[in-house]
């Protein structure tokens, strides 16, 4: 019986095919009342009257709430934005009111009538115009604001609202030491998670103190808490659900239509209220990915070798932090790329404008830092008249090196990039750059990455396994099914762990924070390593349980006996044996007497040797263990007209080992079909007075079919983690990650000049190609 | 002349080849009155702007964007007209592909998916690989990358040859 | 969902649609024509717009005509364009048409919504621009039928309540040799940052229309003028580049600058589609 390394298809799989998968939005018990959002108009605003008069009476509405009504700052590590805007407005489509009536069209007519009237205060367009000198300040009150979730470094006075570094050896020297310097300016603009669910919640507050809150969340337990501290509850009252979610790629890890769907309910006494985002509002009032410009400058020995690394990073956060300032740091923590570099000295800001907020964005930061890297890098390989693979090849990051945060490495914690970049290599063979017709070329272009979770040093994990009369398993952890198919990578390692078939083994694809275990956050790509340990030990703890029951009616000792296809049997003889079912709920003696009890099997599991990142040098250690990859694209673009086309796309990945081959796979292929479309149209647009201009998939570009390539190529390379369960790594972000960096290589190889601001649109190469002819 | 007034009025409508007596607005949604009025919550919201595709059904077999429709145009018709939803697809073998091709991730865009592919089989079950792709440019998955849902559409109308292939 | 409420209407003659677009917006109901509804039930969505009353246009049997008559050839409005597609008797339409929006939504739109339309990229209008189209239409004053070029500059000149029953064009304006281009930012399923549609007349010289440069439709005299001639057509296309509206749309999508470089590239295909050189 082996469950894991099987291509098992996902449990909830059939619901999904025949429409019967429930999502948040699917079940709208009837009396609910809804509310929606009203936003500003303006980018920046001093916000004078909010008149809701009109709009209260309107037919059906029951409330309208507006800042006045809602006296407390949200944040995940500062606590810096108001859930409805109270004296300014920062980003255009920015929370202003809510109104709650008894259906969505009586909310949606009665919106309109808000009344906002507001001055503009001067809008601080870029990160660049907001860290210039003079520059308007978005958040004069920034050195008040509480630190929930430190280390968080504010500038207060500036629109800086985060420092972080990395202090690593002696950049001087290494300047010293280098006969060839690069440097590079990078820019990737904000994007969209575009989910194809939008974000929604529900709350409703019972007359017992129970808070029940449904919602589309990758957080339950961080919803609980927030909404616990934020409202002054026990943790216990706070209730969360959450069924299947329609994709998230960490837009769905910010806290926001929660705290808003309570003060709705709050308002109502109580009556359940829901929240749902059109895709208007999913774009432009929610949560974005961060936007990033990066100087990146190298220096390295005439044969290639790297000595020194310099990088300046502004993130580009828009209105308020959220996680923006852990995504700074994870960014410090991986800076240099997978290679070896002595001396390293790396700021990232997380600066304010007058953007939609950023959030999580599939990745955590590093496509926009891998993009910068690698650019960089080959920037070098040209200076050098050096292969780009080569270089690379030559400045490998290997066990027993360290990390920018001096996190020391082993062949467990980095797996084998060297493999990966070798057979990326070879599947991409060619050259970089040759004539397909009279102006058609065909490109090749490479890239590398690296990431580890950068999550909590204390995140924790666990499960719950009881059986059945039948013999047949329940598991319970605290995931969320958000697409990756965690909920099944859980059932397939129990299954694999109780030596039984996967269908044997029930889960139930909702969470409730009340029956199950905690699990930090569906993010990061960590639940299979870190729910896989927990229900590892589950199992172990339950298989334990049912051998001391096992032994008494087999008359031996428990570690005489073994747990393997619904049986506990004697090791040396597996023909004696009871099954499962005859001790799971206690072993009744032929007179119908019993002992033992219901066997339940608890795991946990918490991050070990974790540590924050030091304030001032960067060092610590960022997390368990590293997925590290080789991707590259093969395009064809047309000189004449600038299109161009993603034919051919590849990962080689050290994947630890794959609980789940074709998951895994489809994962990584999704992954790099979403990092195609990073790189060649991705990117929120805003216009002159900070308005979002594309809040709309008709305007908001993503992947459709026939623009993928022709051929998508993944190769896993198994070097396992050894604390990891099976030995598998962190996959979930990792598909898209240098994607973008190898499509920018591609391009600059076919157009001959180097491409550092995506998306890269025909448009942008036929401005490059126009500034080359007017340099000439 | 037919007309409906404004406010709320019952009618028939079909579907899945049920008559359903159905309360609705005229400015009712198909996709609305299909996931309150009805419980059929397989069609989506995505973006009720007719980008996404999420909420396709058939309608007298042709996918249709249902948050772009208004029911009444399609209640109290003499012959009926017919709307399918993904629950209607019982067993279907676009189902079937779908799972075998691991067409989908999150699932949130498989049953505007599912209709599309189905509408195609129907309507075009000899389109060659261009035509294919051009019907499923009608929706939008972020989960996954198109590749599996082309081999899903490949192994329903039941010719392989010339398509993208991922190894 | 659209939050507000109006009633709906769906005559069956072009004037029992016309007298009750009439009597509506005499009570106020500020009544629209509904077709394809891509338009009026997204911009009703978002508030862009606020009808009282809609008024189906669909179950008119003339709107949905298709087919010769008296040597021209008749295409009713209320036909979506993936009828005209599936029809295919018209090819420089349908290759048009087929690049409009998805392969699902150009079985909602129609004909008459796309020319009529506020989306003002009005791509299936280049077609009849370009061929001596005749437009009919069932206004308050009764019935019309106009050349299509003396009502369409571009934009549609209608009266209030005035419908568009059906548009033709002669025959054999369908065998034409004609081409077709629709240049997007990067993705296939776009709008325009130009669409062409060209048609060559029977004594060689190119006409074409084009859509996503203004925010509606050009055409202009100087500019086909300017593609006849001696050059290759990457000159002629260049010659005639210079007759294009001296500002071009800047939005999202493009710069204006990148559209006239689009807009001379897609000339020049045109030209040596047509012309084999
Ligand atoms: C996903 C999507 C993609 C799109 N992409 C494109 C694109 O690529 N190119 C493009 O050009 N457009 C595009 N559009 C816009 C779409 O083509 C327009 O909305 C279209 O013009 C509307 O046609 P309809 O039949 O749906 O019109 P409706 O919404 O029914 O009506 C539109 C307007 O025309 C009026 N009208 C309709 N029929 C008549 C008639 N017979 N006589 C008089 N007035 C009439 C209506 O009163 C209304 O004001 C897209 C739309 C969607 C939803
Ligand atoms: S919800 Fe209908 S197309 Fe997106
Ligand atoms: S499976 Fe998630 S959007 Fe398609």
């Amino acid at each position: 019986m082996h469950a894991v390394g099987q291509s098992v298809a996902r449990k909830e799989a059939p619901n999904k095919v025949t429409g019967r998968a429930r999502y948040n939005g699917d079940a709208t018990p009837v009396g609910t009342l809804t509310a929606v959002i009203v936003p500003s108009r303006h980018a920046h605003a001093r916000l004078r009257q909010v008149d809701v008069a009109p709009a209260r009476r309107m037919p059906g509405v029951v409330a309208v709430l507006t800042g006045q009504d809602a006296d407390l700052l949200c944040g995940e590590v500062l606590e810096d934005r108001p859930p409805l805007a109270r004296g300014t407005v920062r980003y255009h489509g920015e929370p202003v009111a809510l109104v709650i009536a008894h259906g969505e069209a009586e909310a949606r007519a009665a919106a309109r009538r808000v009344a906002i009237d507001c001055a503009p205060l001067p809008l601080v367009a870029s990160v660049e115009a907001a860290v210039a000198p003079d520059a308007p300040l978005i958040h004069p009150e920034l050195g008040a604001y509480k630190r929930a979730q430190p280390p968080v470094v504010p500038k207060p006075r500036t629109n800086i609202a985060d420092h972080a570094k990395i202090r690593r050896g002696d950049p001087a020297e290494g300047w010293a030491a280098s006969d060839v310097t690069v440097s590079g300016h990078y820019t990737v603009p904000q994007v969209d998670h575009a989910a194809m669910e939008t974000r929604s919640a529900r709350v409703e507050i019972l007359h017992d103190g129970r808070v029940i809150v449904q919602s589309t969340t990758q957080a339950p337990f961080e919803v609980q808490k927030l909404l616990a501290q934020s409202f002054h509850l026990q943790q216990g009252q706070v209730i969360v659900d959450v069924p299947l979610v329609g994709g998230a790629f960490g837009g769905k890890a910010a806290v926001q239509l929660e705290v808003l769907a309570y003060l709705a309910s709050r308002a109502v006494n109580g009556r359940p209220v829901q929240l749902v985002n059109s895709r208007e509002e999913d774009m432009a009032t929610s949560p974005v990915g961060m936007g990033l410009v990066a100087d990146v400058k190298l220096g390295a020995t005439r044969d290639g070798l790297l000595q020194v690394a310099e990088l300046t990073f502004l993130l580009d956060t828009g209105a308020y932090t959220d996680s923006t300032p852990r995504v700074a740091r994870a960014i410090c923590s991986e800076c240099t790329g997978p290679y070896r570099v002595e001396n390293v000295r790396c700021d990232a800001y997380t600066v304010y404008t007058n953007h939609t907020y950023a959030t999580a964005f599939r990745g955590f930061g590093h496509f926009p830092l891998t993009f910068a890297i690698e650019r960089t890098m080959d920037r070098l390989a040209a200076t050098l008249g050096m292969d780009p693979v080569e270089l690379r090849r030559k400045n490998l990051i290997g066990p027993g090196d360290r990390t920018p945060t001096r996190m020391m490495l082993t062949r467990s914690t980095l797996g084998d990039p060297r493999t990966c970049l070798d057979r990326a290599a070879a599947l991409l063979a060619g050259p970089p750059v040759q004539p397909t017709g009279p102006h058609t070329v065909r490109a090749r272009g490479l890239a590398l990455f690296w990431k580890t979770s950068s999550s909590p040093p204390n995140a924790i994990s666990g499960a719950l396994v009881s059986f059945n009369q039948d013999g047949s398993v329940n598991l319970s952890t605290g995931t969320v099914e958000v697409g990756a198919g965690t909920k099944t990578t859980s059932a397939q390692i129990l299954a694999e762990q109780l030596g039984i078939d996967v269908d044997q083994v029930h889960i139930h694809t909702h969470i409730n924070t009340k029956v199950d275990p905690e699990h930090w956050k569906t993010v990061a790509s960590m639940s299979t390593f870190m729910a896989g340990r927990a229900v590892m030990e589950a199992a172990e703890d339950a298989k334990a349980q049912l051998k001391s029951v096992a032994a008494i009616a087999l008359k031996c000792a428990p570690g005489d006996l073994s747990v393997g296809q619904g049986r506990v049997f004697l090791t040396a003889d597996p023909n004696v044996s009871v099954t499962v079912s005859d001790v799971a709920h206690g072993y009744s003696y032929p007179g119908g007497d019993a002992v033992g009890g219901q066997i339940i099997g608890r795991g946990s599991y918490i991050m070990r040797h974790l540590t924050l990142l030091d304030e001032e040098t960067g060092e610590g250690h960022p997390g368990p263990s590293f997925t590290v990859g080789a991707q590259g694209v093969e395009i064809d673009l047309d000189t004449r007209t600038w299109q161009y086309r993603v034919v051919r796309a590849l990962t080689v990945v050290d994947a630890g080992r794959a609980i789940n081959p074709a998951g895994a796979r489809a994962m990584l292929q999704g992954g790099m079909c979403m990092g195609i479309g990073l790189a060649t149209r991705e990117g929120v647009l805003y216009d002159r007075d900070g308005q979002r201009l594309n809040n709309q998939l008709r305007t908001y570009k993503v992947m459709r079919a026939g623009e993928q390539p022709d051929a998508y190529v993944v190769e896993l390379v198994e070097t396992p983690q050894i604390d990891a369960p099976f030995g598998a790594r962190a996959l979930g972000e990792h598909g898209l990650l240098a994607m973008p960096a190898a499509v920018a290589a591609a391009v600059s190889h076919a157009i001959g000049r180097p491409v550092d601001h995506l998306p890269i649109t025909p448009e942008s190469l036929w401005q490059l190609s126009r500034s080359a002819e007017a340099a000439r | 002349m037919q007309s409906t007034n404004t406010g709320r009025a019952e009618h028939l409508l079909t579907v899945n080849g049920e008559q359903r007596r159905v309360s609705l607005r005229p400015a009712d949604t198909l996709l609305s009155t299909l996931r309150d009025e009805l419980g059929l919550t397989g069609a989506k919201p995505g973006c009720e702007n007719g980008d996404c595709g999420a909420c396709t059904v058939l309608v007298d077999g042709v996918p249709m964007k249902s948050c772009l429709l208004l029911t009444t145009e399609f209640v109290d018709q003499d012959p009926p007209r017919s709307v399918e939803t993904v629950e209607g697809l019982d067993g279907a073998d676009v189902q079937r592909q779908f799972l075998q091709h691991w067409a989908f991730q999150c699932g949130y865009c498989t049953s505007g998916f599912l209709m599309l592919v189905e509408g195609l089989r129907r309507q075009q079950p000899e389109a060659n690989r261009d035509e294919r792709v051009d019907w499923l440019r009608s929706n939008i998955c972020r989960c996954t990358s198109y590749a599996e849902l082309i081999h899903a559409v490949e192994a329903v109308l039941g010719h392989e040859r010339g398509a993208p292939r991922s190894s | 969902m659209i939050p507000t409420d109006f009633s709906y209407w769906r005559p069956e003659t072009a004037e029992e649609a016309v007298a009750v677009h009439q009597q509506l917006a005499d009570d106020g109901q500020h009544p629209v024509y509904y077709a394809g509804g891509t338009e009026v039930v997204t911009r009703t969505r978002l508030g862009q717009l606020t009808p009282g009353a809609v008024i189906d246009v669909k179950a008119i049997p003339e709107a949905r005509r298709l087919g010769r008559d008296g040597g021209r050839w008749h295409v009713g409005a209320a036909l979506s364009l993936a009828d005209l597609i599936h029809d295919g008797s018209w090819p420089l339409l349908a290759r048009v048409a087929e690049r409009v929006a998805d392969h699902t939504t150009r079985s909602h739109i129609t004909l008459g919504g796309n020319l009529a339309g506020t989306i003002a990229y009005r791509e299936a209008a280049l077609p009849f621009w370009l061929a001596d189209a005749d437009v009919a239409t069932v206004g308050p004053h009764g019935r019309r039928t106009a050349r299509f070029h003396d009502r369409f500059d571009g934009t549609l000149a209608l009266d209030p309540g005035e419908l568009v029953v059906s548009l033709s064009v002669p025959d054999g304006v369908r065998q034409q040799p004609s081409y077709a281009q629709k240049a997007t930012r990067l993705d296939y399923v776009d709008y325009p940052l130009v669409t062409i549609a060209a048609l060559r007349g029977a004594e060689g010289q190119v006409h074409v229309a084009l859509s996503g440069l203004k925010p509606e439709p050009f055409r202009s005299a100087a500019l086909d003028a300017a593609l006849i001639g001696s050059g290759s057509s990457a000159d002629r296309a260049e010659r005639a580049a210079r007759h294009l509206p001296v500002t071009l749309v800047q939005d999202l999508h493009g710069t204006g600058d990148y559209r006239r470089f689009v807009a001379q590239t897609v000339l020049a295909d045109a030209l040596t589609a047509l012309e084999g050189h």
